[in-house]
């Protein structure tokens, strides 16, 4: 399955346009003659770096050592004119780096405005196909879902906070049987084009409740109607 | 000194182009044309000291993944897996167990594959795919991974050995799991906990009666697995859910 994340794919173009315009930009100030192919692998060198790496929300990776302009060095060290030159566009590889983190955060900014998370739509893009089918003995079987219908109560979704401690069993009785609020599954849906959800859609028990799975977290959603009659 | 720049990138172009070259025929050249029956018992007696009495069926499950359905002379029922890699026929594992077994080919194709033994007493089998329902906090975030119980049913009486493909549900809770621990993707990625989808498999008698171990037994011993291969294992009454 290909997934297609567009804001992604979008967040590095700026990135890497502001590198080319930057190493323009020395490659004029310091009248340069060096083979363009040489400039370009060494800003590529010099993102060589030895990170810091911070978990919030995300993984972040902030540079911290210049591996990559150590490397140049290491090989020029004797020959002082040839680093002078060389070492601007180090440098400024490892500089971009940053750039790369501050993409990262616009990104995040713009994929909660295209694809706002707390829209049911984002991850229910298409709902023509959609099927529900029973994936533990608590539900029933052959629940057959009208698309109007589904699509309609959709509509009334809204997203609520995850209390798992609602659906857990709170006393464990052995002669009783496990019950799951979510026996069904929702097949045949695709998320909004571009987001780069891979949904994995469950169904409460009563029809009012959607807990989606994703690759990075899961949303919950309550709606005021019923998802089948 | 002009020249002799010349010749050292266009013998280093050429060494970069056979190289490649031979790399690409390595991985991405169509695999040859399968094993001949002698060669099959061959490797099985070799592999995993087996002696084949007849060759049942051999399925392609796609071009370079293949089942091969034996006997053995001790009147085992047994399964072998093939696999094309590294330009090559490679036995990647077998199960005489009379039983059950699930191949992940390439994490996203998945497949069912048994072979058992003609039991009377034996009418249908059924898969059981279950995940106990998980939950927690990482990262800030609740999540809850419901309990799974999936079945399907394999009329064995009928079809004593055979592969099914597994799709729908079973393929869109297992693959897509599995996507969501395997995945490192460091952009927007939150880890989530890992979930695991075990199988089992449960035997049926004629009146829709759960067969004992008493009452129909199976060999527990008898198998080799590797690369994305697993065997089910069979549950008991109390085991279920």
């Amino acid at each position: 399955m290909i997934t297609i994340h567009v804001v992604e794919l979008l967040s590095y173009i700026p990135v890497w346009l502001v590198i080319v315009l930057g190493a323009i930009y020395f490659y004029r100030k310091n009248e340069e003659e060096m083979a363009i192919w040489k400039v370009a692998i060494l800003i590529f060198v010099g993102m060589f770096t030895f990170d810091f790496h911070w978990n919030i929300e995300n993984e972040w990776r902030i540079p911290v050592l210049p591996l990559g302009v150590w490397i140049v060095y290491f090989f020029m060290r004797k020959d002082s004119e040839r680093w002078q030159r060389a070492r601007t566009f180090a440098w400024w590889g490892f500089l971009s780096s940053y750039l790369f983190i501050l993409s990262g955060l616009i990104a995040i900014l713009l994929q909660s405005i295209i694809y706002p998370d707390d829209e049911v739509q984002t991850f229910l893009a298409n709902v023509e196909n959609a099927e529900v089918k029973t994936i533990h003995s608590s539900g029933e079987y052959n629940i057959s879902l009208d698309p109007e219908t589904f699509s309609e109560a959709l509509d009334t979704a809204t997203r609520k906070e995850l209390d798992f401690n609602q659906w857990r069993d709170e006393q464990m009785n052995v002669e009783q049987e496990h019950t799951e609020e979510f026996p069904y599954l929702v097949e045949g849906v695709k998320a909004k084009w571009g987001s780069g959800y891979i949904p994995v859609v469950y169904v409460s028990k009563d029809g009012y409740h959607l807990l989606i799975s994703t690759l990075e977290q899961q949303y919950y959603f309550e709606t005021e109607k019923r998802l089948w009659e | 000194m002009k020249h002799k720049k010349t010749v050292i990138f266009i013998s280093i172009l050429i060494l970069l182009i056979v190289v490649s070259s031979i790399g690409w025929h390595y991985y991405f050249s169509e695999p040859d044309p399968f094993l001949s029956e002698d060669m099959i018992i061959d490797q099985i007696n070799e592999h995993h000291q087996l002696e084949v009495a007849e060759i049942q069926e051999i399925i392609f499950l796609d071009e370079q993944h293949v089942v091969v359905f034996f006997i053995s002379t001790d009147e085992m029922y047994a399964q072998a897996f093939w696999e094309w890699q590294n330009n090559d026929w490679l036995l990647m594992g077998h199960n005489a167990m009379g039983s059950y077994t699930v191949w992940n080919l390439n994490e996203s194709d998945l497949y069912l594959i048994w072979n058992v033994r003609p039991d009377p007493t034996l009418s249908y089998v059924e898969i059981i795919g279950q995940r106990e329902r998980q939950y927690g906090t990482t990262q800030g975030n609740n999540y809850y991974y419901p309990a799974l119980q999936l079945t399907k049913r394999i009329d064995v009486a009928r079809e004593k050995y055979g592969v099914e493909e597994i799709s729908g549900v079973w393929k869109e809770v297992i693959v897509d799991l599995q996507q969501t621990s395997d995945q490192v993707d460091d952009f927007l990625t939150i880890s989530s906990p890992p979930t695991e989808v075990t199988f089992g498999w449960v035997p049926y008698g004629s009146n829709e009666k759960i067969l004992s171990v008493d009452d129909y037994t199976v060999s527990e011993f008898g198998s080799r697995f590797g690369g994305g291969i697993k065997p089910i294992l069979r549950l008991t009454e109390d085991e279920l859910q």
